[in-house]
Parts: C-alpha cells; sequence; structure tokens
C-alpha cells in the first residue's frame, strides 16, 4: 500500500491557551501562565509579568474549574465568528483564582454569577489540512 | 504610579475654553469630515469672537482614517502654515487633543489654539478590532465571537447586578433619562421620547443591555476655541470656562478585572487626580458628560466620578439623583445613547456641554441654581480623560 494518507490531527484553535495532547487518547486541558518570580496567573501569552515586570513566566495546567464571575449572553453577530448567536459568554474565575472568558453555548438561559462552572472541548473548525480545531468552552460544572 | 507633578500644573497659566461648537449629530452620507468639520470650527470661531487667522495651532481628534484629518479640516477655512496635529485615543480622540492644547497654552507656547473631533461612521456593530482576514489567525475573543463592546459592557453590569443587586430595569432608566434630554438638544442624533418599557422590550444585544441602550453609529463634528485667561479677557468677547483640572491614565493590571476596556476603578483613580488638580471635592462637582457608549457605563462612571458609593450608581440614576433637576445631573446633553457618538467628536461634545452649563447657555436643559464646577469623563480603548472644568 503506498497511500500516503496522513491522519487527522486534534490541535488548538488558538496556540497558548490549552493543551491538546498528541495522544487521542488523552484529554485536552486549560493552561495558565504563572511568573515565577510573584506567583501571578496570567490567562495570556506573556514574556513580562504585568504586576512585577520579571520574566520568565511558566506554563502550568489548571484544573478546569471554577465559579462563574459574571456572564452575558451574545445576540449580535460578530461577522465571521465561529459561533452563531446566540450564545453565553462566561468569565469564570478559575480555582488557582485566575479568569478565563469562553462561550456557554448549553443552557446560557439559566446562568447565575457564583455557579460551579466546568472546561470543556469541542471542534470548531477545520484547518487546511483537514485537522480537527479545538475550542474550550464553559458549562455548569456536572455533580 | 506616575502622578501629575501638581506643582508644575499650578504653575502654568489659566487655560479657558472661549467658543464652542459643533456640527449637528446624526448621518450625513452626503457630507464629507472637512464640511462637517467646518461647521463646528466656524461656529467655535464666531462663539469666540476670533478669526481663523488668530489661531496659532491645532489639534485633531478622529478614529477612523485619521490620516490627513486635521489639516483637512483647517484647510477648510485656510492654509495659515500653523502646527496641525492629529490625535488619536480612540473614542477618547479628541478629549486627548484638549489635554494637548491645554498643556502647550498652560505653557505659554501659544496663546490661542483650536481642537477639533470629526467622525463619519459605518452603520452597525463597532467592533473593537481583530476580524477581518483569515478568522484562524483573529485572538480567540474574536474567533468565538465573543469580542463584542456591548458584551463588554453586559458582563460588567451582570456582575453588578450580581453583587449591588442592582436591576435591568435601573440601567435600562439611564437609557431614559439620556433620550428625554436629548429632546432639548437640538444638535442631538436622536430627539425620541421613550419609557422604560420601550427600552426593556427593545430587541436584547447583550443581556441586560437592548437596542435603546446603545450609542448609535453617528456622524458629526465638534471643535472648541482654547486660549490663555489672561489673553482671553483683553482681546475676545467668549466667555471663558477654565480647565480647572484633568487626568489621564491607563488600567493598571487587575487580575480579577471584568475587561480592561469598560474598567472602573482605574477611572475612579483619575477622577481623583483631575479634582486634586483643581482643588475641587466630587461633592462641589454638580454637573459631569459621562462615557455612556452602553448604558451601565454612566452607572459605572457616577461611582467612579464619587457621586454615590461603589455600587450604589444604578440606585442613584433610578431614584433620579442624575436627572436634570438632581443632585449631580449626568449626560444633560443626552450622551452618547442619544446625542450620538461620533469616536473622535464625542470629546469635545461633552466638554462642549459642560461649558454651555456652566455659562447658563443650555436652554430647556440648563441645571438649575449656583454651581461653578462640571466634569467630563471620555474613555477608549488605551485609556480615559477625566476634564473637571471651572465657570
Amino acid at each position: 500500500m503506498s497511500e500516503e494518507k496522513t491522519e487527522k490531527k486534534r490541535l488548538p484553535l488558538h496556540r497558548g491557551l490549552f493543551q491538546v495532547p498528541d495522544d487521542p487518547n488523552q484529554e485536552p486541558y486549560l493552561t495558565s501562565q504563572r511568573c515565577t518570580a510573584c506567583g501571578t496567573y496570567f490567562y495570556s501569552n506573556r514574556k513580562n509579568c504585568l504586576q512585577c515586570g520579571a520574566e520568565p513566566m511558566e506554563v502550568v495546567p489548571l484544573t478546569g474549574r471554577g465559579k462563574l464571575f459574571t456572564f452575558t449572553v451574545a445576540r449580535k453577530q460578530l461577522p465571521g465568528a465561529l459561533m452563531q448567536v446566540p450564545f453565553g459568554i462566561a468569565i469564570v474565575e478559575m480555582e488557582e483564582g485566575v479568569h478565563v472568558q469562553s462561550v456557554v453555548d448549553q443552557d446560557f438561559d439559566n446562568l447565575k454569577v457564583g455557579m460551579d462552572m466546568e472546561v470543556y472541548f469541542e471542534k470548531m473548525a477545520e484547518d487546511k489540512e483537514g485537522n480537527d480545531l479545538l475550542a474550550y468552552k464553559f458549562r455548569a460544572a456536572k455533580a | 504610579m506616575g502622578r501629575v507633578n501638581k506643582q508644575a500644573w499650578k504653575n502654568m497659566r489659566e487655560v479657558s475654553i472661549i467658543g464652542v461648537g459643533l456640527h449637528k449629530f446624526g448621518r450625513w452620507p452626503d457630507k464629507s469630515p472637512g464640511e462637517l468639520g467646518r461647521v463646528a470650527i466656524q461656529e467655535a470661531l464666531d462663539d469666540a469672537g476670533v478669526e481663523f487667522k488668530d489661531i496659532q495651532a491645532g489639534w485633531s481628534g478622529r478614529v477612523n482614517n485619521i490620516t490627513g484629518t486635521g489639516p483637512a479640516l483647517f484647510g477648510e477655512l485656510g492654509q495659515p502654515g500653523i502646527l496641525i496635529d492629529n490625535v488619536e485615543k480612540a473614542c477618547a480622540s479628541s478629549s486627548t487633543a484638549i489635554r494637548l492644547a491645554t498643556w502647550a497654552v498652560g505653557a505659554g507656547l501659544y496663546d490661542v489654539v483650536l481642537c477639533t473631533g470629526v467622525e463619519k461612521m459605518q452603520r452597525g456593530l463597532v467592533t473593537a478590532g481583530g476580524g477581518g482576514g483569515d478568522i484562524l489567525g483573529a485572538p480567540y475573543a474574536y474567533q468565538m465571537g465573543m469580542y463584542l463592546m456591548p458584551a463588554e459592557y453586559a458582563l460588567q453590569a451582570q456582575r453588578h447586578m450580581a453583587e449591588f443587586g442592582s436591576t435591568a430595569e435601573q440601567f435600562a432608566q439611564v437609557a431614559v433619562k439620556s433620550h428625554k434630554n436629548a429632546l432639548m438638544n437640538p444638535y442631538a442624533q436622536y430627539q425620541i421620547d421613550i419609557s422604560l418599557d420601550d427600552v426593556m422590550s427593545a430587541p436584547m444585544i447583550a443581556d441586560p443591555i437592548t437596542r435603546y441602550m446603545c450609542s448609535p453609529s453617528t456622524d458629526g463634528a465638534s471643535a472648541v476655541v482654547i486660549c490663555a485667561k489672561e489673553v482671553a479677557v483683553d482681546r475676545y468677547k467668549g466667555k471663558p470656562v477654565t480647565i480647572a483640572g484633568w487626568s489621564s491614565g491607563t488600567p493598571e493590571y487587575n487580575p480579577t478585572s471584568v475587561g480592561d476596556d469598560v474598567a472602573v476603578d482605574f477611572v475612579a483613580r483619575l477622577a481623583e487626580e483631575a479634582y486634586d488638580l483643581a482643588d475641587v471635592k466630587a461633592e462641589d462637582v454638580r454637573v459631569a458628560q459621562v462615557h455612556d457608549a452602553f448604558a451601565p457605563g454612566e452607572v459605572f462612571a457616577i461611582e467612579a466620578l464619587g457621586f454615590c458609593g461603589k455600587g450604589e450608581g444604578a440606585q442613584f440614576v433610578w431614584d433620579g439623583k442624575a436627572n436634570i433637576d438632581g443632585e449631580h445631573p449626568v449626560n444633560t446633553d443626552g450622551g452618547l445613547e442619544s446625542r450620538g457618538h461620533p469616536m473622535g467628536a464625542t470629546g469635545i461634545a461633552q466638554v462642549i456641554e459642560i461649558v454651555r452649563q456652566l455659562r447658563g447657555e443650555a436652554g430647556q436643559r440648563q441645571v438649575p441654581g449656583d454651581f461653578d464646577y462640571g466634569v467630563t469623563h471620555n474613555v477608549g480603548i488605551g485609556g480615559a480623560n477625566i476634564t473637571v472644568l471651572k465657570k
């Protein structure tokens, strides 16, 4: 057999915010940056700490669980965006204290500040090679 | 934290606004920015009793397609070869122009200068950037459709509701009040009387923000003549209103802030600094024009300006304390929501309304009683400007 069909891979829709292991049996997980000098967490890709200015930053995994800090429901479509309105937007205070924002597309009419939330990962798009591009989303934590 | 050297500010000459002019805000598809600007500039010059040839320098605020704007606007009236700088700070562009002019005149570099603001806006949703091109290369918030300006304010509002018990109706009341005020402002884009029920039942944009709680897309222009007060009183007829204090800055890092674009805490810090430069307290500042790009923004600004405690702003509006006959009237000209929000022209338009109020020339919407101070709060992506004005 000479057919060179590369296997479809799972890749992050956006790099640096979460990890998608090469092994398809391993679950993706959210990551955060943490300042090696003062310990402040950042949910972004940075070289220097916003709090103390130090470098370097280290990448640490997050548990993916937290409490809903605030939310809204978007009902106006952003042109070209991958999500179609309506959908919820949530800012979750993760167990590590860092705030992470993403969408809620399950039961977003029943969001309540303070409720337990969890992250999950879902295919949002494909790249030109046909690989699955995963996004992270929030939903009410399962008991 | 870098703070302004108060003594250096006090050592500057007193700087005043002696002429104000607007082109009516609205939709002017057939008018160029130059045509809009010319009307505003001419009105400001006439109001001041200043001839265009007397203007020694200029600062021009605009957001979209800013290149060449200042020379184009000034060029409608003449080409005297003076310094003309373009100034861009998103929705806070023209209040930035006023601050730069204040520094230059206060330092004695010029006596009489002109500031302008203009915008012609696309219809529909204003995005904060990140769109266009390949969605796969866009920022995550854009990819996922979250980067909506109304959503930024809505996230703050929902937090406010959960933390302080404010209600959607209280936020909606901001829009009711703004529209009522705009009925008395001939320069306003929207002159429609709407009820609380109208606001609440309008199409939802980002809960709890409905369509009437959003500033519209607007074309318009604004201009002020700024002059050293000692020069103004001798030479020109325009009644001087003093720029008593100011502050400008950007949000400090806060791991629990909802979004830097609408962060509240740094505005409170700036207000405190501006009041300090003006040697005034919040209770002495009677009237305010604030950045209600979306209705909750007025509530956050009322708190940041110190008119009430943190968390009390929505109740403040609900109780009528921000009405024209209230404790601290806010957005007496209709605000961004009803006067309109041509981004580059908004900062100067806010200052113009305070000038009119301090001169006692605000007509039907004149704040009653005797008062000496007013303040403007103008926010753009990348920072905020607070300007304290004195009779």
